[in-house]
């Protein structure tokens, strides 16, 4: 290799290290790291960010004597699908996630003199799981996408990402909706107010006896409640939510929604 | 609006990318640990610090990452430097299974994620530390030099060169001792981190693009049917583990949502993810030499299979625990 070369490539490694640290500091400025992370590696990414512009200015000062090619290239890969992953999942019509404004999430919805309790899917998925679980007359309000039911049981699944880390380990959690006033489920975003009602012996049975497991397009793994169905008494049509992703859940009110 | 392939396309781009940022920090984090132990850790230290008996050091590395917390991106740079500077194959191999799992931050999430159930819990701290133990105990005897890949010099950056000769004479380690040493310490540091990241990042984003495109295009239904009989169980969960190359941190709550698993499938499941995935494979085979790169690559998921299909023999089928 010349030594033209070598200088050329100590200086384009030093370059990478700083478009690597430049386009994670830019995800969190424009609040788009949400689409990949959850919020509590922030802190995290924010520090590599750093380093790596650090490594870069240290680099460029004092190149190492060999690039390494194929480091380099994986990763500008890797900001390149970032760019591509960002701009297509980020919802439409939002230059940013923190451009959206913020969901307003007031104590209590209330509909027909009526107040629904907030919460998101995974809140009260653990709620039906506690003991006492919830009754007939306790009302919630709900957030998601409402998609078809892929056994066929109910007219729709009302789903959510959870993520824990980053979207890789999301998971989705869902509950089976009816009710008369339910949009068609092809994916659009709703606010749900309504109650739970205990699966029928015969919804349960059918469940027990489907061949085929809940699998949505793009989620590799999703948990639909196995013993609630919810009963859907007003139904909202909103946008795509400022935190699309479960990323928090909090045991008793106020819950995160 | 997208159409379902451009969706999944998408959907890989950033599931790739979510990889490689978030294990990005502790492979960071791992190569200044590394660099800072080449630093530090001289032989007369490793002989102060570092147990002299085979089983002293293999239970030192067990239990080192409640001190040292690190997960399974960054475990290997400074696996390497300790390697490097001598550190014994039992003690270093012990640390590189065990201590992801082996720190207070998993087996908190485990907790969480089984919600305050011990069982699964138990299951995945003792099956990690039988498997550890015995995979250093089966490696302990080679000494950390040879365990290298290269020609098995003591070398402090772990590239396998004796550092007493010239590395600018294009022997293409990247090394530049003589060069370096005008440079402050911090400098020192900074550049041989900043070279093992870039050397082992190249392995993270070929297992995050292969991690990527199994969650993207394969549909998890594949390995929902298994969850019905025991062997398949476990080798199924054993195998989406090491596809998926979900962090030792969250593996947990993902496992928790294959609720129709038996548990012993589960906890396999969050035993062999941190010690074998996709990002691990390639580092292994680039890192170490071949013998113990076989070595890491199948005795743990021989042994975690055994032992979970043993504690399936005790337990009825089911659900969790």
């Amino acid at each position: 290799m010349s030594t033209l070369t070598q200088r050329l490539g100590g200086r384009l490694e030093a370059a990478v290290f700083l478009a690597l640290g430049g386009w994670c500091l830019r995800l969190l400025m424009t609040g788009d790291s949400w689409l990949f992370l959850h919020p509590r590696f922030r802190v995290l990414l924010a520090g590599s960010a750093f380093v790596c512009v650090f490594f870069g200015m240290l680099l460029m000062l004092h190149p190492l004597p060999r690039p390494h090619w194929r480091g380099m290239a994986c990763l500008v890969l890797t900001i390149a699908l970032g760019v591509a992953g960002q701009r297509g999942l980020r919802p439409q019509g939002a230059e940013s996630l923190e451009r959206l404004s913020q969901a307003d999430t007031p104590a209590a919805f209330t509909y027909d003199g009526r107040d629904y309790l907030p919460l998101n899917l995974a809140e009260l998925y653990l709620l039906t799981e506690s003991d006492p679980p919830p009754g007939a007359d306790d009302r919630f309000a709900l957030q998601g996408m409402l998609l078809p039911d892929p056994e066929g049981l109910a007219p729709g699944v009302l789903l959510r990402l959870q993520i824990v880390c980053c979207l890789a380990d999301a998971v989705g959690v869902g509950f089976r909706v009816e009710g008369g006033k339910l949009p068609p489920p092809d994916g659009r975003w709703v606010r749900l107010l309504g109650r739970l009602r205990p699966v029928s012996e015969a919804m349960a049975e059918a469940a027990r006896q489907s061949a085929v497991s809940s699998q949505f397009q793009g989620v590799f793994v999703a948990v639909v409640a196995p013993g609630h169905v919810f009963v859907v008494e007003e139904v909202q049509t909103i946008s795509t939510p400022a935190m699309p992703f479960i990323g928090e859940i909090r045991m008793e009110p106020p819950f995160a929604y | 609006m997208f159409t379902a392939v451009s969706f999944d396309i998408v959907l890989f781009c950033a599931q790739a990318a979510a990889i490689v940022l978030e294990a990005m920090p502790f492979l960071l984090a791992g190569s200044i640990l590394g660099a800072c132990v080449d630093v530090w850790l001289t032989p007369e230290r490793v002989a102060k610090y570092v147990p002299s008996s085979r089983a002293g050091s293999i239970c030192a590395g067990l239990f080192a990452g409640v001190l040292l917390p690190t997960c399974e991106c960054g475990v290997v740079p400074v696996v390497r430097r300790l390697l490097a500077r001598g550190v014994p194959s039992g003690a270093a191999f012990a640390y590189l299974l065990a201590g992801p799992v082996v720190n207070p931050v998993v087996i908190a999430s485990t907790w969480f994620a089984f919600k305050g159930d011990p069982t699964l819990l138990a299951a995945r701290l003792g099956m990690t530390l039988v498997t550890a133990g015995c995979t250093a105990a089966v490696l302990a005897g080679i000494p950390s030099v040879v365990a290298l890949r290269g020609t098995g010099q003591a070398a402090g950056c772990g590239c396998g060169h004796d550092h007493d000769h010239n590395h600018n004479g294009g022997c293409g380690c990247g090394c530049d001792v003589n060069d370096a040493e005008s440079l402050p310490m911090w400098a020192r540091i900074a550049r041989t981190a900043s070279r093992e990241f870039i050397a082992m990042s190249q392995f993270l984003v070929l297992g995050a693009l292969a991690a990527a495109a199994f969650r993207s295009f394969v549909p998890g239904s594949v390995v929902q049917s298994l969850s019905d009989n025991l062997p398949l169980a476990v080798l199924g969960m054993m195998g989406l583990a090491v596809l998926l190359s979900i962090c030792s941190e969250a593996d947990a709550f993902v496992a928790a949502s294959f609720s129709a698993f038996p548990w012993p499938a589960l906890a396999a499941f969050t035993v062999i993810g941190p010690m074998l995935d996709l990002k691990l494979l390639p580092m292994f085979w680039a890192s170490f030499h071949p013998r113990v790169a076989t070595v890491l690559t199948i005795l743990p998921f021989l042994l975690v299979a055994v032992m979970a299909l043993a504690l399936g023999q005790f337990v009825p089928l089911g659900g969790q625990p």
